[in-house]
């Protein structure tokens, strides 16, 4: 750990030469005893604090001093008297830099979100020529982007075709056991298949072994933190554990943890065995039974230097024409592949999310986040401008004498500039600061592992320096050229300036229409968002979750004795065996048609038994649950819902009895239930089709009564732990995982929450500061009204007013914006609340009230002082 | 004569050097400081001190002692001067003085 360079190339430019090698010795001892004692990124704060504070007059470089006359005429006074004025007006001057600070902190964190988006899988300095290669299918006129390929693709593109420097092909695995002892049984995530060459495409550096490892069966890689959560400190090469208790797997080397901007966050590597019990534990998309329409692996490409990349597509083309589309075993279904950087791998939401672990960021939240961060650090700049401009009189007879003792008017716009500049910065460093104190609530948040000590390193720095500098210019230029440009011989006249104050009375209002349009529009997305999310979260789904728990069950054999078992627990009221809950992410989704040759509806699948119907309580309309069909039977009988005949053109409930249609060979309807969401709510209602089969079932769903809630949770543990003792226990409240699906919402919410929540903060901070002021120059003419027989309310009303009517204008503005902005929104929900008129205006009511409260201080203030005091002196 | 009188903190990081004999160097000399009177002692202001005092001619220095952890650079290693030690011995016996000069009867009522 060192401490940052430019705060040390920023000392050994200032600092006397005579003095600088052991203050820097010093700087850099205590740099590296706060790392230990306090960690990194405090350690960078304070030596960078250490170094601006030894800024002193003996510190200072004196050889070259009479050649910096720019520095000691022009900037060191003007910095004085700044200094000056901002500790006179500690009132406006707290304002400025709560803004500013709070606008500056959004946008320091937005700035680092949209960086560690941004830089996902670029890891290798190969990344530049390194794509994924994607597919899609068309399915008569479904159209499906995957970003899942067929095994054979791999070895292919490595033998047949020209070009390829590199080709990788992994299988990332779903959350499997791993044995080290029969004891010791952990259940891990993030297992990959994979081929010697990931290594070199993520960059993934090993500790010990080397990466040949992943060309021998049987091998695996696995993670440091995996060590140590397997073996604790010992050395885990040569050690051995068994997978899914089928394989027996050598470890033959440790790599380091891959970082937090990586789509394969990698625990366990192993070696790809051609296999298919082995291969097949991961998601697998069926686009027809054949190998190249099995879709289960990912494949990576890195292209030769100087390769085109449309050679390689036309080459895919070729392949994609021979193995997939003029196969028999495809039928209609058309197949296609294309490249796609794997910069880009992370930015692309559309292919099911856009990998199996990690989801990736739809570049449009990217563009929001930015154009949020901008406009909310806008509204401290308003909050300059409006208060400058508003005390620019004041002002102008500083300037006035200034001009007639010969300041130039660029002189002038300088010193009024720096003002602005101080402001921002010492926000700036603020605004580091308060980041650094909530990385970890922000990383939280954002499920994120930004690592915010790389603040302090050169571009960062000089991102944040230039956008500092931009924003002192932004909310300084215009107060600066106001001030500047005023006559020299009216400033000085004595009484009041009228000329331009018109004009300057409008720049303020349009701009605190601005702010509050602002505030305005994200504070009814706010509410939006919050009604959408109690919306899906009460919706009748068609069934029942409420007091459902649901249990894996790794051994088949014994699940009928465990639920017959687990039904005479006191407290349970029912269990019944499936592959899924009815709402899961985790449904198979298959074709279906009345006959085999028009198999075209998507149809999601359930596997539940009998009982499963009276567990969860879905409604059974006609017919009757069947019961369990012999293994080598013909006909499937199955349960079907009611968009599922509607889709199907199988007429009413009753008549749909007894029909039959075409699926693995034949299926018979025996009974219909009502319709029920079996995706989370993003979707409609699918067809859906229920059936029995005991060789799929995988979990139990226990009903239990919600009074002993706690006690039967721990006697199905205790049961389970004595049918399975050497699985890991995975128990999970199904209302819990269904919240679950809805995560992204509430972190949208609570990201809006705070965008809101400043936005409205700055705006009735630069109100409050607007009011001050006015109260402050019309204190005259107050007394006299008071003394004409003016009531508190009546100066209240008359000092509010003038704000009031700008936010009421801000509130009209704002309410198309809003629409469009919750319209946009709400669009990718198939269940959504619809737009009303209160939803729109309770926020802007709302945020009426607040400004109005926010002035009600100081308006009341104004009001009940004593005209007398204030008449007497002139 | 004021340049021969000295400050109160100044005569603290006299002392403190004096203390530290062959290891006086800023951050062991804020360290002593710290760790006797138990207040909040600013690095830079002790580091100014020492470079003041050295230019009133109460303290000599040398440079030696870099360490890895000092980025490769060297200590200022600080010993105090004759006149030094004078000013020390003057504060000193100018305070003895007035001690014996305060009458024990002025605390018994405190």
């Amino acid at each position: 750990m060192k401490p940052p360079r430019w705060a040390d190339r920023f000392l050994e430019w200032y600092c006397n030469p005579e003095l600088r090698e052991d203050l820097q010795g010093d700087l850099h001892e205590r740099f590296n005893v706060r790392v230990n004692e306090r960690g990194g990124f405090y350690a960078r704060v304070l030596f960078v604090i250490d170094v601006i504070s030894f800024i002193q007059p003996y510190t200072l470089r004196r050889s070259n001093r009479s050649g910096n006359s720019m520095l000691h005429n022009m900037i060191i006074p003007n910095l004085r008297f700044s200094v000056r004025y901002l500790t006179r007006h500690k009132f406006f001057t707290g304002l400025h830099i709560f803004g500013l600070t709070l606008g500056i902190s959004v946008n320091i964190v937005i700035f680092l979100f949209i960086r560690y988006e941004l830089s996902f899988d670029t890891w290798s300095d190969d990344s530049s020529r390194t794509y994924r290669v994607n597919s899609s299918w068309q399915e008569s006129n479904q159209r499906f982007s995957m970003y899942a390929t067929p095994i054979p693709l791999a070895d292919l593109l490595r033998n047949d075709i020209s070009g390829m420097e590199k080709v990788v092909r992994v299988l990332p695995q779903f959350k499997s056991t791993v044995a080290i002892t029969p004891e010791k049984v952990f259940s891990q995530e993030h297992i990959m298949i994979a081929d010697p060459g990931f290594i070199d495409i993520f960059d993934v550096k090993l500790i010990s072994g080397d990466k040949k490892a992943l060309s021998r069966p049987y091998e695996a890689l696995i993670s440091e933190t995996t060590a140590r959560k397997f073996f604790g400190d010992e050395d885990p090469s040569g050690k051995s554990f068994r997978y899914r208790s089928k394989f027996d797997i050598r470890i033959s080397g440790v790599f380091r943890d891959l970082p937090g901007n990586t789509s394969m966050p990698a625990s366990i590597l192993l070696s790809y065995v051609d296999d298919e019990t082995f291969t097949s534990n991961g998601d697998t998309w069926y686009f027809g039974g054949a190998e190249w329409t099995t879709l289960n692996a990912i494949t990576y490409v890195v292209l030769g230097p100087a390769v085109d990349t449309s050679l390689i597509q036309s080459q895919l083309d070729v392949i994609a024409a021979t193995y997939i589309n003029k196969t028999k075993e495809a039928g209609d279904i058309l197949g296609s592949l294309s490249l796609q950087p794997i910069s880009d791998v992370h930015l692309d939401a559309e292919r099911f999310g856009g990998g199996p672990w990690v989801k990736a960021t739809d570049p449009k939240w990217i563009f929001l986040f930015a154009t949020i961060g901008i406009a909310v650090l806008f509204l401290a700049c308003v909050n300059f401008v409006n208060l400058s401009t508003a005390q620019a009189i004041v002002r102008t007879r500083e300037a006035g004498i200034r001009k007639s003792i010969g300041a130039g008017r660029r002189e002038l716009i300088f010193q009024f500039l720096i003002e602005p500049m101080m402001l921002v910065f010492i926000s700036g460093v603020l605004a580091v600061v308060l980041t650094g104190l909530f990385t970890t609530t922000i990383n939280q948040l954002l499920e994120r592992q930004i690592d915010f000590s790389v603040l302090t390193t050169p571009v960062p720095v000089t991102v944040i320096v230039t956008g500092l500098l931009l924003t002192a210019l932004a909310a300084g230029s215009y107060p600066a050229w106001l001030i500047a440009r005023t006559n020299t011989v009216t400033s000085l006249k004595s009484g009041f300036q009228n000329s331009g104050t018109t004009t300057i009375s409008w720049l303020r209002k349009t701009l605190i229409v601005f702010q509050f349009v602002v505030s305005a529009v994200l504070m009814t997305t706010v509410f939006a968002i919050a009604q959408q999310i109690r919306f899906i979260q009460n919706r009748d789904l068609g069934f029942q979750s409420e007091g459902v728990v649901t249990v894996g069950l790794p051994d088949p054999a014994k699940m009928q004795s465990f639920i017959t078992r687990v039904r005479s627990i006191s407290g349970v009221v029912d269990a019944a065996l499936s592959r899924t809950p009815p709402l899961s992410n985790d449904h198979w989704w298959n074709t279906m048609g009345i006959n085999a040759d028009n198999e075209k509806e998507t149809v999601c699948v359930v596997v539940g038994d009998e009982q499963y119907f009276k567990v969860y309580n879905l409604k059974l309309i006609s017919g009757r649950i069947p019961t369990p069909s012999p293994a080598d039977s013909v006909i499937h009988q199955v349960i079907v819902n009611e968009r599922f005949l509607r889709q199907l053109d199988l007429g009413s409930p009753d008549e749909a009895i007894g029909k039959r249609f075409s699926w693995a060979g034949t299926a018979e309807i025996t009974g219909v239930v009502a319709d029920f969401n079996s995706e989370p709510l993003r979707y409609e209602i699918m067809p859906t089709m229920i059936y029995q089969d005991p060789e799929v079932y995988s979990q139990a769903s226990i009903r239990f009564d919600p009074s002993a809630n706690q006690s039967v949770l721990e006697s199905i543990a205790l049961l389970w732990k004595t049918d399975f003792p050497s699985e890991p226990y995975d128990a999970r409240i199904v209302n819990d995982e269904i919240a679950g699906y809805y995560k992204a919402e509430s972190t949208t919410f609570t990201l809006f929450l705070i965008f809101a929540g400043v936005a409205v903060l700055i705006s009735c901070v630069g109100l409050l500061g607007l009011t001050v002021f006015s109260a402050v120059r019309r204190v005259k003419e107050i007394s006299i009204r008071k003394i004409l027989g003016a009531s508190v309310e009546n100066i209240v009303v008359l000092l509010s007013n003038q704000f009031l009517k700008v936010v009421g204008i801000a509130c009209i503005v704002a309410l198309p914006l809003a629409w469009f902005g919750i319209d946009f929104l709400l669009k990718s929900y198939a269940y959504r609340i619809s737009l009303t008129w209160e939803l729109l205006l309770l926020p802007m009511i709302l945020l009426i009230v607040i400004a109005f409260v926010t002035m009600l201080s100081q308006t009341i203030k104004a009001s009940t002082t004593d005209p007398v005091k204030n008449l007497r002196s002139e | 004569m004021k340049g021969t009188n000295i400050g109160e903190f100044e005569e603290l990081v006299l002392l403190a050097v004096s203390i530290l004999q062959d290891d006086a160097y800023s951050i062991a000399v804020a360290n002593e400081i710290h760790k006797v009177t138990k207040r909040k002692v600013v690095f830079t202001v002790v580091h100014a001190a020492l470079i003041r005092l050295e230019q009133k001619g109460l303290l000599e220095s040398k440079l030696g002692g870099a360490t890895s952890e000092r980025g490769g650079r060297s200590k200022r290693y600080f010993t105090i001067s004759l006149s030094g030690k004078k000013a020390l011995l003057k504060a000193k016996s100018q305070r003895d003085q007035m001690w014996q000069m305060v009458p024990k009867v002025v605390f018994r009522n405190i």
